[in-house]
């Protein structure tokens, strides 16, 4: 169990909220203090729209411990429409195919438990084809 | 220190080394794997006696649950009162401890210092040796995701397959140059290897399969350095020198990099050990690049400029990896690195006293897909 951490990461895994920067106007996610276009402070919230495109993607065969329930699943980095590229699994994709370029856009799904079955269980972003 | 000094007496120089075999250990403790590989590096450096100890290691925290190797390990050698602690940088640990020595014997603090590269993978199951290994990815924004090792390589491999208009059948040549030379290298994992069976293998996490990642295994090495100095100009001529030593970062996860197939820690730690050494990419006769997977090994190669971009998969088989590399020695983590100086340091040595030929290896770690890479130039 590990309650700050899922707590402090609340407004990205649910509302994908990253930053702007207030110098450069680069728009950052995750967040960070420091803005990696530019190299100044960061601290100006952004929420992001979710619409994005696959940048690459890959299908895990033997997935590790707390996620076997949704094995084999599959994994892209997705390359916002804003610019950055977030890390998240691929959902309701049906008989689609995945491919590079694919019109992805976020949705909220659970990821995983926490420990064991009696753990909190944890939702956050993933993507799904446009609907 | 940033600059390695012109004077050719402040060079460190290897005294002697060892490597354990790679393999499944599971009568032998780290305690024990790390204080052999101690006690027969110094006796093949002549006994001499230490001023340190530096030990990489990655996962004994986790794996063995143990801290403070440091103690635990100098001590059960025999080495009570010298200092030692570990040095952590996933699969460059090793070579992060060896370029501190490095630095400690160079800069005159440390007058013999040992490098322990040490890993014990096999006390728990497999799966969570490989569940470990995910801890050097993001464990906020990616490991909790569902990303691991293995599908990190894969994001990348798929995007450099992409970029270039490739398809998976380029990386056999890599994968199957390590296997062949493991097979001349007596410390290595014996993985049997045909173009047959790498091509009949199964997919781990598209486009890489079993044969394209370095099986986790347990394993010890260590390499005895001083200065050049303190060494009788007699005896200095037969020596394996270290001629230039730089490490380097890149964003640990993926998607802060901005190119994927461009790995700048690589390319830039390479560079800085040639510059310091005062040598040209065209000067280094040996390459021991890593290859904890296929894809490691081109990025590498490419980065580093040994070969154009798209062409990385093009081995040149006299040249590289002539130890077997991670992919046909088997991975001990933390260790390998020193595995990777030992066993080269051995063959330039070989070369020098056979064929009275000098030569210069370059010699890179690399952990996290290219997060952290750490560079050598070695010459005999």
């Amino acid at each position: 169990m590990e309650t700050p951490r899922h707590w402090r990461l609340k407004k990205q895994r649910y509302a994908l909220i990253g930053e702007e920067c207030p110098h450069c106007s680069a728009k950052i996610f995750p967040p960070r203090d420091v803005c990696p276009e530019c190299g100044l402070e960061a601290k100006t919230a952004y929420q992001f729209s979710g619409k994005g495109e696959v940048f690459s993607y890959t299908t895990m065969n033997d997935a590790p411990a707390g996620f076997q329930d949704h094995t084999p699943y599959s994994i892209a980095l997705v390359k916002l429409e804003e610019g950055p590229i977030v890390t998240a699994q691929l959902t309701d994709l049906g008989d689609e195919k995945i491919r590079i370029g694919m019109p992805v856009e976020m949705v909220t799904r659970k990821l995983r438990n926490d420990g064991d079955e009696r753990g909190a269980i944890l939702y956050g972003y993933k993507f799904r084809p446009v609907l | 220190m940033t600059q390695n000094s012109s004077d050719q007496n402040d060079y460190p120089v290897l005294l002697g080394s060892a490597v354990l075999p790679i393999g499944e250990h599971w009568e032998t403790s780290i305690r024990d794997l790390g204080g052999r590989a101690i006690r027969l590096a110094l006796a093949d450096a002549g006994n001499p006696k230490p001023d340190a100890v530096y030990i990489g290691n990655a996962y004994a925290s986790v794996l063995s649950h143990q801290a403070n190797l440091g103690a635990l390990l100098t001590e059960y050698a025999g080495l009570e009162g010298v200092e030692s602690c570990t040095f952590e940088a996933a699969g460059a640990s090793g070579a992060a401890a060896f370029r501190a020595a490095c630095q400690a014997v160079q800069s005159g603090m440390i007058d013999v210092a040992v490098v322990l590269g040490v890993e014990k993978i096999t006390e728990c199951e497999d799966s969570q040796a490989a569940q470990i290994a995910n801890l050097e990815l993001n464990y906020e924004f990616e490991t909790s995701q569902g990303l691991t090792t293995v599908m990190q390589a894969a994001l990348i491999a798929q995007n450099y397959l992409h970029t270039y208009g490739l398809d998976r059948s380029v990386f056999k040549s890599v994968a199957v140059n390590s296997f062949l030379n493991a097979a001349g290298n007596p410390n290595a994992m014996i993985r049997s290897m045909t173009e047959a069976r790498y091509q009949a293998q199964g997919m781990l996490a598209d486009p890489l399969g079993v044969f394209d990642f370095a099986m986790l295994a347990d394993g010890a090495a260590a390499i005895v350095l001083t200065r050049a100095a303190l060494v009788p100009a007699e005896k200095r001529d037969g020596l394996i020198r270290v001629c230039g030593s730089a490490g380097a970062i890149a964003p640990l996860s993926l998607h802060d990099r901005p190119d994927l197939i461009h790995w700048s820690a690589a390319a830039q730690s390479a560079a800085s050990a040639l510059r310091r050494a005062g040598l040209r990419l065209a000067n280094i006769d040996l390459f021991e690049i890593w290859d904890g997977s296929v894809i490691d090994a081109v990025l590498a190669l490419e980065s580093i400029g040994v070969c154009k971009p798209g062409h990385g998969w093009q081995v040149d088989p006299v040249r590289l990896n002539l130890t077997g590399g991670c992919l046909g020695r088997g991975n001990p983590v933390g260790a390998s690195g020193v595995y990777q100086l030992a066993e080269i340091s051995t063959l330039l040595k070989k070369e020098k006293l056979e064929n009275g030929t000098p030569q210069k290896a370059l010699v890179q770690a690399i952990a996290g897909c290219g997060a952290t890479a750490i560079t050598h130039i070695l010459a005999s």
